[in-house]
């Protein structure tokens, strides 16, 4: 026999490109007219006015909608609207709703969203213009009480679309359902064990981790400090509370200003702080660092105040341990990057009434006061925030309530440039923080690099 | 024997009509590779092969390329000295074989993102391999979290998982091979490593192309192990063309530059599995 | 390949083995302790980090997270309980039972007549289309994924059986028919010619003899597809919906944003694997059984 050649015939490559443009032509006749609103008129607001439809909602696992599964009956019962709800881990989460919005098909009608998400869907005009809602009386509820949400976290949602721009400013993408702020958690035990005092300032918490970085407590070597390292965008997160005390800014009139010297000091302190973390965790994202913490084997630790559920609930082997302070001070002051997991709505929704319906529902003061229970430790509205439950819940964790409500107070404001292709300069910026925490480029030669990948981005 | 001429084209059509049917969703892909798609701003508009141009132009692409190349490389060389290895070992161990490779075959029936997850947990800074390593009076190593060992630490997963299944095909394959040529040709004093380059390879062969073929193709498109793990770093010490694909695309919604990325990904699996195979034909049949 | 070779390999396996020398046999049992022990070695590190899981599975949140690693705790069956009971997990679990049995049907309906008709008839194109079913193995899925949610969801086999079913043979139908062929090729066309000499047909041949004959191949092919489709990650997590969503995506579920369960995800892990195991049990005996006449009833 002889050897055969893998060659297609001319002929049969004409037939298969036949076939796919039949196939594709056959798609596009059968797509429906594609965003179409079915806004009902209704005459006024009525729970039941969208008695019937049917909601596809897609969340990420988070206290979020863990405090919204258990109850969706009563919702169920409440409207007559039936919900599905799907839950996936947070990284198969955003390959999922990317999926589904890009394909406009309008499957899913409320998803979880954060701000740097915003920003992508609201430039591409996926996501639901949230303020005609808001207004509309017949949609709204009357109880709904929007002016109860921190006033911060409302503004935090809103973009007029300009990149580099317009932030606080122009439509409302999304409601705020869970705030973070970056506090500096301590261990109250071994600093007094070490007679080290609450650093205040950034070069004391340096001189603070140096001290305790390596001493034996608890038959434990201890490590002065740990945070996320890993080379993607929420690593800014714990940063944001050095760029922002040392008043960093990601891009200046359109160009990156990652490099300025400002830039160059904060990282090197942030690099310094994090030599005396663990070698590893330089790849470290919020798990692993807060896993040692957890473990016990570090003596600071900033990361999103609301992970004190986990350091106090029963059985972990620092409950009642942890002080919690503001983030440090530097020349312009303390600062807090603000994180919102928020809910949005798909604009190629075929049910909006009744998604704004669930909305309503799921961020009422109701909602929120029970989803504390559920772990969602840092309300978005002052009434939930200053609730009897909200005592409780935190009673016996020191300062926490005090400090997170300070940082959102004073201290906390979403510091990096809305555009849509912010997420991607966040990457760059992080990854270039890692390879000088690695000791692989200078801070200034990483941070310069970064700087010229950034403008290449944006332009 | 005779047939219809028909007959074969009439088997054939099930698996016809699929490769049509993916023929859509592949071409849209390979479409947009040509583009400056970016998900979030409009439909794509022809850039035609600047985003190639791009990935072989610059650092990034080139080191996602060889990145590729090296893991495939290496990986498909391990598991295939250790897999057929164990193939052996096991024929020659007899009964009692059978108890060892179900146990050997066990981590390929755990999905590689979650064996990924638990080697991640494992392979930490405060891990338990680490604890072990101590405990044995050596130095903690960095592993995944390492700029030089975390490539290595990705292959020893990938090696984990995946052993086994060069394992099993190559004593399917082995069964084909007569015990009494191997023996014939021990009583002609040939030596183990003789014996196995001239009677046992050969026999081999059929089946090892096919392993190496599928192996080479599944280890270039390797990504869920390494992101789990890594997201192609520390830095960018494990980005491959996938994991970069990935970030493009998913990330950052850079879809023109990922479908470049990952057409040459494609490229990569047909070349190799085309030489691979023609390689086969000819032996075959010569 | 010729053909003597098979008849040769068919007669060895009744050939008893020779007696050998009390020095050969020695130093055979030698190399056979030798053999013993790197199969244990390297069984060892198969199954210390399985062990380690399921070590984790029995264990309280509290003996998970610490350092140094508890080895000796207080089991707990609570991660099992949380795990089997209500649907979170279970109703992935039956997805996955569903869709990958279902996957296999199809695989072998699709790739068994693919398989002769590449490995037995001469016709035009042949080379061509054998090689572009191994390149449907070839595209990484976040290729093609974006165009084909799309189309799932236009043509309603979004979070549907079937569609799961018809995506997951990108995965398993390539490697089925590129195994069978092969196995097909390399056994002598006149086993088949001999049944029909004898009137049979050619569906009797391949039903009574070649069937038979490729069961090795077509028991590791059989595994493998399954373990294939039972860990199929991207396609599911885009392609399935609530209603169907499968393990892969199902396992992760516990990892939620500032915690991981790792106990309950620990638990659903071992109860996952145990399909595989008991699929591995049954399809592996073909394998070594396979050649020996008599052991796989046709």
């Amino acid at each position: 026999m002889e050897v055969q050649r893998f060659r297609p015939s001319r002929r049969t490559v004409m037939q298969m490109a036949v076939t796919a443009v039949a196939a594709t032509a056959t798609l596009a006749a059968c797509s429906p007219g594609g965003g179409a609103d079915s806004t009902v008129d209704v005459d006024s607001f009525g729970w039941r006015n969208f008695e019937g439809k049917s909601l596809n909602l897609l969340m990420s696992e988070h206290p979020l909608s863990a405090a919204i599964k258990p109850q969706l009956s009563d919702f169920e019962t409440k409207t007559g609207i039936k919900v599905n709800l799907e839950t996936l881990s947070e990284a198969d989460y955003m390959v999922k709703i990317l999926t589904e919005l890009q394909s406009g098909s309008g499957a899913y009608d409320v998803f979880m969203t954060s701000q740097p998400m915003n920003y992508q869907y609201a430039a591409a005009g996926w996501i639901e213009d949230l303020q005609p809602w808001v207004d509309n009386s017949k949609h709204t509820a009357p109880d709904y009480d929007i002016n109860d949400f921190f006033p911060a976290l409302l503004s935090a949602e809103r973009w007029d679309k300009t990149n580099f721009g317009g932030a606080g400013k122009g439509g409302l993408w999304a409601i705020p359902a869970n705030e973070e702020g970056y506090a500096l958690f301590y261990r109250k035990d071994i600093l007094a064990a070490n007679n080290v005092e609450v650093p205040q300032t950034i070069d004391e918490l340096i001189a603070a981790a140096q001290k305790l970085n390596g001493v034996e407590f608890g038959g434990k070597k201890i490590s002065g400090f740990v945070s996320r390292g890993d080379k993607t965008y929420p690593t800014l997160n714990p940063f944001s509370t050095f760029a922002g005390a040392y008043g960093v800014k990601d891009i200046t009139d359109g160009k990156a200003t990652v490099n300025s010297p400002e830039g160059i000091e904060a990282t090197s302190k942030w690099v310094e702080l994090m030599k005396t973390a663990p070698k590893a965790a330089s790849t470290y994202t919020w798990y692993e660092a807060q896993q040692d913490f957890l473990a016990g084997t570090s003596a600071f630790y900033i990361d999103a105040d609301h992970m004190a559920p986990d350091f106090e609930k029963t059985g972990s082997a620092i409950a009642g341990k942890v002080g919690y302070a503001l983030p440090p001070e530097g020349p312009k002051g303390r600062s807090s990057s603000m994180w919102l997991w928020s809910l949005g709505m798909n604009s190629a929704s075929k049910s909006k009434g009744a998604a704004w319906q669930f909305m309503q529902w799921a961020t009422s003061k109701e909602l929120l006061t029970s989803a504390i229970a559920a772990g969602n430790m840092n309300p978005t509205r002052m009434s939930v925030a200053n609730s009897p439950e909200m005592v409780q819940a935190t009673a016996g964790w020191g300062d926490y309530n005090k400090t997170w409500t300070e940082i959102l107070s004073k201290h906390a404001s979403w510091p990096y440039s809305p555009s849509a292709s912010w997420t991607n300069a966040g990457d760059i910026w992080a990854t270039a923080i890692q390879s000088a925490i690695l000791g692989q480029a200078s801070v200034e030669d990483a941070l310069n690099d970064a700087a010229k990948k950034i403008d290449a981005v944006i332009k | 024997m005779k047939h219809k001429p028909s007959l074969p084209y009439l088997l054939l059509l099930p698996a016809l009509a699929l490769l049509v049917a993916i023929l859509y969703p592949f071409l849209t892909g390979a479409w947009w590779s040509f583009t400056s798609y970016r998900l979030n701003r409009g439909a794509p508009v022809p850039n035609w092969g600047e985003n190639f141009l791009n990935l072989f132009s610059s650092g990034e692409g080139l080191h996602a390329i060889g990145i590729t190349l090296g893991y495939a490389v290496v990986v498909v060389v391990l598991e295939c000295l250790f897999g057929i290895g164990l193939a052996m070992l096991l024929n020659y161990v007899g009964r009692i074989g059978n108890s060892f490779r179900l146990l050997i075959v066990l981590p390929l029936l755990l999905p590689p993102v979650v064996a990924a997850l638990m080697w991640k947990v494992m392979l930490t800074e405060n891990g338990v391999v680490n604890w072990l390593l101590e405990a044995v009076g050596s130095q903690k190593l960095l592993w995944l979290n390492g700029p030089d060992s975390a490539l290595w630490s990705v292959v020893l997963i990938d090696v984990w998982i995946f052993t086994p299944f060069v394992m099993l095909l190559a004593q399917a394959g082995l069964k084909s091979v007569p015990k009494e040529l191997s023996e014939a040709s021990a009583m002609d004093g040939a030596g183990p490593v003789r014996n196995f380059v001239s009677v046992t390879l050969p026999m081999l062969m059929p089946v090892l192309v096919v392993i190496v073929t599928f192996r080479g193709i599944d280890s270039l498109k390797m990504f869920d192990i390494i992101y789990t793990t890594t997201k192609g770093g520390p830095v960018d010490a494990t980005t491959n063309l996938h994991v970069m694909a990935y970030l493009d695309g998913i990330r950052n919604l850079n879809f023109g530059a990922a479908m470049a990325a990952l057409i040459v990904l494609w490229l990569l699996c047909y070349l190799i599995s085309f030489f691979l195979l023609k390689a086969r034909r000819k032996e075959a049949f010569s | 390949m010729s053909s003597t070779v098979v008849e040769s390999a068919a007669r060895a396996q009744a050939t008893p083995t020779f007696p050998g020398t009390s020095r050969r046999e020695r130093s055979r049992k030698l190399r056979r302790s030798a053999a013993i022990i790197v199969l244990t070695l390297w069984t060892v590190f198969a199954l210390a980090p399985i062990a380690w899981i399921l070590l984790m599975s029995f264990k309280t949140p509290g003996d998970i997270v610490v350092y140094p690693p508890k080895f000796f705790f207080a089991p707990t069956l609570d991660n099992y309980v949380k795990v089997l009971s209500g649907s979170a997990f279970m109703t992935p679990f039956v997805n996955s039972l569903i869709v990958t049995l279902g996957s296999l049907v199809l695989t072998l309906l699709i790739g068994l007549p693919t398989a002769y008709a590449l490995a037995r008839f001469k016709f035009r194109g042949r080379e061509n289309i054998a090689f572009s079913i191994l390149s449907l193995r070839f595209a990484p899925e976040l290729l093609i994924i974006l165009p084909l949610y799309l189309i799932f969801q236009k043509i309603g086999l979004y979070d549907n059986y079937l569609g799961l079913i018809l995506a997951y043979q990108l995965v398993t139908l390539p490697m089925l028919v590129w195994m069978l062929r092969s196995f097909i090729e390399d056994l002598p066309v006149e086993l088949e010619e001999a049944v029909a000499m004898d009137g049979g047909t050619r569906w009797t041949a391949f039903r009574h003899v070649l069937f038979r004959l490729i069961a090795p191949g077509l028991g590791a092919s059989m595994m493998l597809s399954f373990i294939w489709a039972w860990n199929s990650y991207t396609l599911p997590l885009v392609l399935s919906g609530k209603n169907t969503q499968v393990i892969t995506t199902g396992i992760q579920q516990y990892i939620a944003y500032q915690s991981i369960d790792w106990g309950p995800m620990a638990a659903a892990t071992v109860v996952s694997m145990v399909p595989g195991i008991l699929f591995a049990l049954f399809s592996l005996r073909w394998i070594v059984g396979g050649l020996t006449a008599g052991t796989v009833k046709g």
